[in-house]
């Protein structure tokens, strides 16, 4: 679990730093101050010894990582993740977990001949082209060190026809895992559903029910059906038949994916971006609650970002109420501040008094 | 449509405790011609101490440059005052020696203790010693004379009654200190001390320094 987090030179930050992190995270603030940057640095963090992870971002805000990256042409498709698209600066990604370590992730691209040779001995079919012909291959180095010492360097470039990437990953001891919700996608619902079967196993699948009747209190138990070859969640309303998930409405869809998206990554971290996107602000308290729960359950930090004051002061309200466990949450408002994005964190006092006085809090 | 929620926009603010005092300090800065100074109410619920630590990371507080913390004495200035100082102190904000003594910076702060830095009570005292001179003081002081001889108990705070029976004597009856304060004579000399206090909070702005 994250306790803080540095973002120097990505995307929009040129240092950013939040500190006090807490179990449950909402991040608040106007457009345009990078909330969905803030996930995304923590989503290619966390998964770093991956380089594929660093493009995968770009895919997800509807780029496929390619030439163009919003209006600015770009020689290759990772130089979006620099701030300014100007890459002369490393990108710093740096946590440090409540255990007391810290793990630091440079992205750089590698000019050096003598360091192209590297991933070149791995992979010799992407570097082999004629001596002085073209430009140089584009290639991005990821250098991983916990605690300043240097755990390796993995790499990642266009294919020798420009067509595709290749990949060389480091080899590290299995991470948590880390899932990323998107505002503008939907999980599939095969998606769900195997997530959900993940929970049958280990049998969790009480606690998916328990949190939906959140929403939907008829609810009785949920199964998998398969349509077409096609796995979907239905859910026994005691109607007498099942119905399906999705014609339950957009919130049970949603709290479902949240749910079994926490309950899949156990230690590890979920990055949810709009967080009320499809859910009744009368149901949110409870939706923080049943979050808390799988989180607590699972030991799952969740960071998720919104534009809703009603999410806020459900969140205010859920947490402030006693739970019967301990759950640590924290607001953090990204503002920008002479020009610089900075991160201005709520402790649930700060929150309160914030709210009772009227005080903008987005 | 959603209420918009306010942010500090001014580089100098007020802070006071409630909605009269909020009342009170916006009607002086309109008859000051001040508008670059914003009051922010920490409101009824919330402790000094809370809205100081509320306020430290809303909007816009990384720009203001000078805050004034007005602050009712109650029965005890000293400890008001003390009070104040340890609320900044637990924010870490500049902590002033004495009351109306501007410190540190930016932000600079200043703070007022009510009705004055040495006798209890709280805006309304402030507010009666103004209108002493007002021709329905005498009556408002025969009201409560009239009450006590009658054997009725006097309400428990005698300065909030006064000042809202003087305010029922005004052509629009019924408001609360907040509302009426245009009622408020702002040239009387005992506001002196708060009209110097607003406008060293607002020299303290770094506009009002060129």
């Amino acid at each position: 679990m994250y306790r803080s987090f540095r973002a120097r030179n990505f995307r929009c930050f040129t240092d950013l730093q939040i500190a006090n992190l807490a179990r449950i995270n909402l991040i608040g603030g106007m457009n345009n101050v990078g909330k969905t940057a803030l996930l995304e640095a923590l989503f290619i963090h966390s998964g770093a010894q991956d380089p594929n992870v660093a493009l995968e971002v770009d895919v997800f805000r509807g780029m496929n990582g390619g030439e163009e990256s919003g209006s600015v042409r770009t020689r290759t498709p990772w130089t979006s993740l620099f701030r300014g698209f100007t890459t002369g600066t490393p990108v710093e990604l740096t946590g440090e977990y409540i255990t007391g370590k810290t793990r630091t992730l440079r992205l750089r691209p590698v000019d050096d001949p003598a360091e192209l040779a590297k991933p070149a001995q791995m992979l010799p079919g992407e570097f082999a082209r004629p001596a002085g012909s073209g430009p140089p291959p584009a290639v991005l180095a990821g250098d991983l060190e916990d605690d300043s010492r240097g755990l390796g360097t993995s790499y990642l470039g266009v294919t020798r026809f420009g067509t595709g990437l290749w990949a060389v990953s480091l080899r590290l001891p299995e991470q948590p895992p880390t899932i990323f919700f998107v505002a503008r996608k939907r999980p599939a619902s095969s998606h769900d559903a195997e997530r959900y079967g993940r929970m049958e196993v280990i049998g969790k699948q009480d606690m998916v029910r328990d949190a939906l009747r959140v929403i939907e209190p008829r609810l009785q138990r949920l199964a998998v059906v398969v349509q077409a070859g096609m796995p979907v969640i239905h859910g026994d309303l005691g109607v007498g038949t099942m119905v399906a998930l999705p014609l339950m409405g957009e919130g049970m869809t949603r709290l479902f994916s949240l749910v079994v998206g926490i309950g899949n990554a156990p230690d590890g971290v979920v990055l949810v971006d709009e967080v009320e996107n499809g859910l009744h602000h009368s149901v949110l308290p409870k939706v923080w609650q049943a979050i808390a729960e799988a989180a607590r359950q699972f030991e799952v930090q969740v960071f998720a970002t919104t534009h809703s004051l009603e999410c806020i002061e459900a969140a205010h309200r859920a947490f402030d109420e006693d739970l019967g466990f301990e759950c640590d949450f924290r607001l953090h408002r990204l503002e920008r501040v002479n020009g610089d994005i900075v991160a201005k964190t709520y402790d649930r006092d700060a929150l309160r008094a914030a709210l009772e006085m009227g005080l903008e809090v987005r | 449509m959603m209420a918009k929620r306010p942010v500090i926009e001014q580089h100098s603010i007020l802070i006071v405790e409630g909605v009269d005092e909020q009342g009170v300090f916006g009607a002086l800065l309109r008859h000051l011609g001040i508008s670059d100074v914003q009051v922010v109410p920490t409101g009824g619920k919330t402790s000094l101490a809370d809205g100081l630590h509320g306020l430290k990371v809303s909007p816009g507080f990384d720009s203001v440059t000078a805050i004034g913390v007005v602050r009712d004495a109650d029965a005890d200035p000293e400890a008001a005052f003390r009070s104040v100082c340890g609320a900044l102190s637990r924010e870490g904000l500049p902590v002033p020696a004495a009351p109306l003594v501007p410190h540190g910076g930016p932000p600079k702060v200043t703070v007022l203790i009510l009705p004055s830095g040495t006798r209890p009570g709280a805006l309304e005292d402030l507010c009666l010693d103004a209108v002493a001179d007002d021709p329905a003081f005498p009556c408002v002081s025969a009201y409560f004379a009239c009450l006590h001889d009658a054997g009725v108990d006097g309400p428990h705070n005698l300065s909030r009654a006064r000042m809202q029976v003087f305010l029922a004597s005004r052509q629009q009856a019924g408001k609360r200190l907040g509302e009426a304060a245009s009622y408020l004579p702002w040239n009387a000399p005992a506001f002196d001390e708060v009209r110097r206090f607003v406008q060293s909070v607002r020299g303290h702005s770094p506009i009002n320094q060129i």
